[in-house]
């Protein structure tokens, strides 16, 4: 579990005196991460931009609670993702239809791409991945977000969780699966609709397993 | 869709994907998947979908967002300071008469339901009813803030001035009914 950074806590410390200018060196360092997290769960800018206030808001007012023995992150983290759990919910009844779904083509590269492990997706690429994820189930997509945009081992995903490793392990299975079978269903009603060239995502996208 | 396999290296699988796979259990996973079709099949799948995470960018926040963050906690720092300033008493005073300022705009949203649901058959009187409702409730709205806002300077130097102020809401919300009673007679 990472530990706490001195200069964190001596914000943290100065903000709970009321220091504004000390919370807002913690907005300045954690504004991307949090961002990032709540457009994750929720799959809109303006409304992750929402959630990220309220996230501040809420971790600026509960910050005697923030036990200085853990991270600053995981805690701000656990607060902005409870947050997007609860909002996400409330408007669980709107959300996209299915017709609103990424296409294959599009979520194919061109021939000038570079290779997958040389360059991040496109914006549109990136935008259709978004569009799979809003597909999961909040409780699956979480812990795949936390593993893959930040990097948190089971345990640390498990904490911010309230729930066991073996839980989290559990749930990042199923939600590659799913992600999985949703790129097989893609991929199906695609087939004759992208040619052979755009066909090269599939391929660049499909490292083959070293025992093959 | 996932075809049926053996799902006993599927763990092997997801471990070695988080990089959390032991050597000798990769190279075991190696000989399954040199194996099995089935369960190659699916690690390529798997991988599939790690690669496109894996490349996924980080989402950058707007460049204003830290800057609205912090004049949101300014206010409400500002408008707590402002109510701790008050002694209990007049807290509470305040409270009451907020409640029963909001309470007397009950009836007009009371009103607007009712027009609005009555209007959902004919879309030309519905977008009528819209824009007259949300006309009218823009017009409370904007009028109640001014009452508050009044009520929140007298409340720091004359308490007592302050909720006999708010107590002045079902008044103004009257006056300004009997001016849209005006406004709509037929000519």
């Amino acid at each position: 579990m990472a530990k706490p950074d001195p200069k964190i806590l001596e914000w943290v410390e100065a903000a709970l005196e009321e220091d504004q200018d000390a919370f807002a060196e913690l907005v300045y360092l954690f504004q991307d991460p949090v961002f990032n997290l709540c457009y994750r769960m929720l799959g809109d800018a303006g409304e992750a931009e929402d959630a990220t206030q309220e996230a501040f808001l809420r971790a600026f007012l509960n910050l005697r609670r923030y036990d200085t023995k853990r991270s600053f992150k995981t805690w701000l983290m656990s607060i902005a993702s409870n947050h997007c759990i609860d909002r996400w919910r409330k408007r669980r009844m709107q959300l996209v239809s299915l017709d609103d779904e990424p296409t294959a083509a599009a979520l194919a590269l061109s021939s000038s791409d570079p290779l997958p492990e040389q360059a991040a997706l496109s914006a549109e690429q990136s935008e259709l991945l978004q569009g799979l994820l809003m597909k999961l189930e909040e409780s699956y997509r979480l812990p795949l977000i936390l593993r893959y945009w930040y990097d948190y081992s089971y345990a640390e995903i498990a904490q911010l969780m309230d729930t066991t490793e073996s839980a989290i392990k559990s749930r990042l299975f199923r939600a590659r699966r799913t992600l999985a079978d949703l790129l097989s269903d893609r991929d199906a009603r695609a087939n004759g609709a992208i040619d052979d060239e755009d066909d090269r995502f599939k391929r660049l996208a499909t490292p083959k397993p070293k025992g093959n | 869709m996932s075809e049926e396999f053996n799902p006993q290296p599927l763990d092997m699988m997801q471990e070695a994907l988080d990089g959390q796979l032991p050597d000798e259990m990769t190279e075991k996973l190696l000989d399954i998947l040199g194996r099995d079709q089935s369960a190659a099949k699916e690690y390529d799948r798997l991988q599939r979908v790690d690669t496109l995470l894996k490349r996924a960018p980080q989402q950058r926040a707007p460049a204003r967002l830290a800057a609205t963050i912090m004049a949101r906690l300014a206010q409400r720092m500002q408008a707590e300071t402002a109510l701790s300033d008050l002694s209990p008493e007049t807290q509470k005073l305040m409270m009451w008469s907020l409640t029963a300022s909001m309470m007397a705009t009950m009836p007009m949203m009371e009103a607007a339901s009712w027009l609005v649901l009555h209007a959902q058959r004919d879309p030309e009187v519905l977008s009528e009813v819209m824009l007259q409702t949300i006309g009218w409730m823009s017009l409370v709205t904007e009028a109640l803030i001014l009452l508050l806002e009044g009520a929140e300077d007298l409340a720091r130097t004359q308490p007592e001035l302050a909720t006999a102020t708010l107590a002045l809401a079902p008044y103004m919300l009257g006056s300004i009914l009997d001016h849209l009673d005006e406004a709509y007679q037929p000519r």
